[in-house]
């Protein structure tokens, strides 16, 4: 396994097989050559993964590396195309969570599976013989039962509420307690912090020791440094479906964790070419002229959890909190982060797409918090989403109908009656030429494009003559090399003459080949960070950095 | 025209009992719905169902010369659409409301072309006594409850029996809880370990049988003859009578009651002679029973303040975790 091999100082921590390193408590899940591949990415190759008895065993990676998929393996709700799982020593089969549940394993799943309008006691009913015909429980005594249980685990759920009545905090409890109430003694949490508050996470982590301590088993799936470092016990990472290594909480650091789930040794072997290209690129290019983006202390609010139908709206979460940047023209700045710290909500609050609960978003000067997203396009703003699919083409409609959809009731594309078919046409034959794009017609559907051609017609349309500011947010994700290096090019080019970038970005090797500066995006608050692979890593996971920007060792 | 004759102490007696009477294929049909679409399934094949199991009950009562023959026959109907719609519906997860309407249009030329083919068509139509009212001892001697609930011919009785009970177990057993659940949030109901899709399965068959069952209760409890779109939309105002009822078996059984007690009544105006005299063409009357369930579904509609409509009605479910790495 050369991913091993990367770990380089690390493999006197790992073993092999992650199996008898340790202090010697029984394994109670043994899961030996995962794999499992879906289409044509292979999600989990050969992945070997133990828990002992007493232990909080944290499962890391960035997005994609595997860890929900290998975790829904074992809840049955992914069945594997290889490899082996034993509870307590015995081979098992897991062919649905019917199955995990009654060998004893409980999950609680980053988007809660809790039914929003049935109580607490009846959503914990409902996974325990589902499909008879007999009567229900008592729902008095289940609730009386399950505030047993909370009290003995610090867990304070009311049993007899509607879901959608309680907090998030108090959802995940209620998951917890489900699992608990039919009798898991081996407990996956899959992110478990994510929708917390710092305070719940703290609460949280308390009581996940206090369950490890009293005899439970528990895994925790995440990607934040500081709370595996301050709850876990072992530490097992993955990295783009394969198992890099297992090592014990009290002998690494943070620092280490970040490389090994960043891998960056493999990931630039991979992209030299490109990198040498950005190495080129950072060189030549003209110095930042004057601040074209100024945001001062935005924030905004995240979707509530649970629906429209919720009693109050004191769980409002922030999404953004307090953001304060700054992009200048002819400069590329980063927003590093992991997915779903806020990412997609600055996309959206800075298109005029998501309500700005408070600050200020200056444009050239104009203020434009609180404006309609068709306002924020003629301001000068060019926009590419996250999500090209969903809002970046229509599938359905041609080349020639995308290029121009956000103009197509103007001149020369046409008035609010109508349409220059020849000028719409003309754009598309120009604008196909001009980035390559491999299509037979301007009339071929966008639904037929690879997904390189289609980031090109978007790209095409977002960069206008009079833009003064692009927001590129994931540009590049999925696409393959080639694709890769002419999107970095292109927006290279465009920085050289002087437009004002803000690359919304996971991929931290695209930040290192791409921009000049960095913030990184964790928990809804936005950090500076020097443009360092270790600093921004860190941050991306938690980690404080010291005011001189260093890193804490 | 003799209103005397409708509102007197023995007419409404008659009044209150045909209209309980009336009311039962369409409370059959629509309180099997509601247990239908609280698991998710949005079933608009519910008029081909009932169609479906008048046809199939005229059909085997006829031939059979026993009226039970012909209910069970009647169910049979109703859930062979029943096991169409789930199987396109559920398993091969096409747009549920699309699937309804054609199933409707099936049922409806199937039912009348086979009908035409096997008796031609005739003005002077096939047909067999429905089945006669069944005096209870006792209870039906009670002045005025007694000859309104208690002189109903068996089928009656039974679909009240049918009725209660698919609410007890909606509200009552594990599976009602998960029915419910499956209709709210399917993930949730997949994590905990059961088959969504065999729960919807279960649903729409439910509204499949009792659907047929109500087309039994038509046939064999009531006319005693079949002729094409003999149902006259009732599985449509069931679909309504839902919604009225909040999704709630009760309510909607309740809602049931006004449109047979509406459709007794301007069979009452009509046979006093209020559609000649009055010079009203005659459809009036018939649409009357529509009309009022129109304006009562839209007045409830308007007055509650919550949404009761299952969250995940009309959604197909698809297992997350099977097509997406993470």
């Amino acid at each position: 396994m050369t991913d091993r091999d990367q770990a380089g100082a690390h493999d006197n921590r790992t073993s092999a097989a992650p199996t008898d390193a340790g202090d010697g408590a029984p394994v109670v899940v043994a899961m030996k050559g995962i794999r499992r591949s879906f289409g044509d990415l292979l999600a989990l190759d050969g992945v070997d993964f133990d828990l002992r008895r007493g232990e909080i065993h944290a499962l890391l990676g960035e997005n994609g590396a595997g860890k929900s998929t290998l975790m829904n393996v074992l809840y049955g709700l992914v069945s594997p195309d290889h490899g082996t799982i034993e509870v307590d020593g015995t081979p098992v089969e897991i062919d649905g969570p019917h199955a995990a549940i009654a060998h004893g394993i409980g999950m609680v799943h980053q988007h809660f599976k809790l039914v929003p309008r049935l109580t607490v006691a009846e959503n914990i009913v409902l996974g325990d013989g589902g499909e008879r015909w007999t009567r229900l429980p008592d729902l008095a005594e289940v609730s009386r039962r399950i505030e047993e249980l909370s009290d003995r685990y610090g867990l304070e759920v009311p049993g007899d509420s509607y879901v959608w009545q309680l907090s998030v905090g108090q959802q995940q409890r209620a998951e917890i307690l489900r699992a608990l109430y039919h009798d898991a003694r081996i407990l996956i949490l899959d992110e478990p912090t994510a929708t917390l508050t710092p305070n719940e996470v703290e609460a949280l982590l308390e009581r996940l020791k206090g369950m490890a301590a009293a005899g439970s088993s528990i895994i925790i799936i995440t990607h934040h440094l500081d709370e595996v470092m301050s709850s876990a016990d072992r530490i097992t990472v993955l990295r783009s479906g394969k198992y890099i290594a297992t090592l014990k909480a009290a002998e690494t650091s943070q620092s280490d964790l970040a490389r090994l789930m960043v891998g960056r040794d493999l990931q630039e072997a991979a992209l030299l070419e490109v990198q040498s290209g950005a190495a080129a690129g950072a060189g030549q290019h003209a110095q930042a002229g004057p601040p074209v983006l100024d945001v001062q202390n935005l924030t905004a609010y995240a979707d509530p959890v649970g629906g429209p139908r919720r009693a109050s709206s004191d769980d409002e979460r922030v999404a953004l909190e307090d953001i304060t940047l700054q992009v200048s023209s002819g400069e590329i700045v980063a927003i590093a982060g992991v997915q779903g710290n806020g990412q997609a909500e600055l996309e959206e609050v800075l298109l005029g797409l998501r309500e700005v609960a408070s600050g200020r978003i200056v444009l050239d000067g104009k203020d434009l918090a609180g404006a309609t997203t068709s306002h924020v396009l003629d301001s000068g703003l060019g926009y590419i989403p996250s999500d090209r699919y969903r809002y970046g083409l229509i599938s359905d409609l041609a080349i020639s109908e995308n290029l121009v959809i956000d103009r197509v009731d103007r001149a020369p594309y046409g008035s609010r009656f109508s349409r220059n078919f020849a000028a719409i046409r003309d754009n598309a034959i120009s604008l196909i030429k001009s980035f390559s794009i491999a299509a037979n017609s301007p009339k071929t559907p966008a639904a037929t494009l690879s997904g390189g051609n289609a980031q090109k017609v978007i790209l095409a349309r977002s960069l206008r003559s009079d833009l003064s500011l692009l927001v590129a947010a994931q540009p590049t994700r999925g696409l393959d090399i080639g694709a890769i290096e002419f999107v970095w090019e292109r927006l290279r080019r465009e920085r050289d003459d002087g437009l004002g970038i803000l690359l919304i970005s996971t991929d931290l090797n695209e930040i290192m080949a791409l921009a000049e500066r960095c913030y990184v995006l964790y928990r809804g608050r936005l950090t500076e960070s020097p443009m360092d692979r270790d600093s921004i890593g860190l941050a991306m996971g938690g980690a404080n950095l010291t005011a001189s920007g260093e890193v804490p060792v | 025209m003799d209103w005397g004759a409708i509102f007197s102490g023995a007419g409404i007696i008659a009044l209150l009992n045909a209209g309980i009477r009336l009311a039962m294929p369409t409370a059959l049909a629509a309180v099997g719905e509601t247990f239908c679409e609280r698991s998710g399934v949005l079933n608009l094949s519910l008029e081909g169902m009932l169609l479906a199991g008048a046809f199939t009950s005229f059909m085997g009562g006829y031939y059979s010369g026993n009226l039970w023959v012909g209910v069970l026959a009647g169910i049979g109907g109703g859930l062979a659409i029943g096991i169409l719609m789930a199987l396109l519906s559920v398993t091969f997860k096409t747009a549920q409301v699309i699937n309804g309407i054609v199933l409707v249009l099936f049922a409806t030329g199937l039912t009348a072309f086979t009908y035409n083919s096997v008796f031609g068509v005739t003005t002077t139509p096939p047909r067999f006594d429905s089945m006669r009212p069944l005096e209870i001892p006792w209870l039906s001697s009670i002045p005025g409850v007694g000859p309104v609930l208690f002189e109903q011919s068996i089928l009656v009785y039974l679909s009240v029996v049918v009725i209660v009970a698919v609410s007890w177990l909606l509200f009552r057993t594990r599976y009602g809880l998960t029915v419910r659940a499956a209709g709210e949030k399917p993930t949730a109901v997949d994590a905990a370990g059961v088959n969504v899709d065999r729960v919807r399965w279960v649903a729409t068959l439910v509204a499949g049988a009792m659907a047929g069952f109500g087309g039994a209760v038509l046939i064999v409890g009531q006319l005693g003859f079949f002729r094409d779109s003999i149902t006259a939309g009732r599985g449509w105002v069931a679909i309504a009578l839902v919604i009225f009822g909040r999704w709630t078996p009760l309510r909607v059984f309740g809602g049931a009651l006004l449109f047979g007690m509406t459709d007794a009544l301007q069979l009452r105006i009509q046979a006093a002679g209020g559609g000649i005299q009055s010079g009203v063409p005659f459809e009036f009357f018939q649409a009357l029973p529509y009309l009022v369930t129109i304006g009562v579904v839209i007045v409830a509609t308007a007055r509650s303040r919550d949404d009761a409509m299952p969250t995940a009605l009309g959604e197909t479910f698809e297992k997350e975790s099977k097509t997406k790495a993470e």
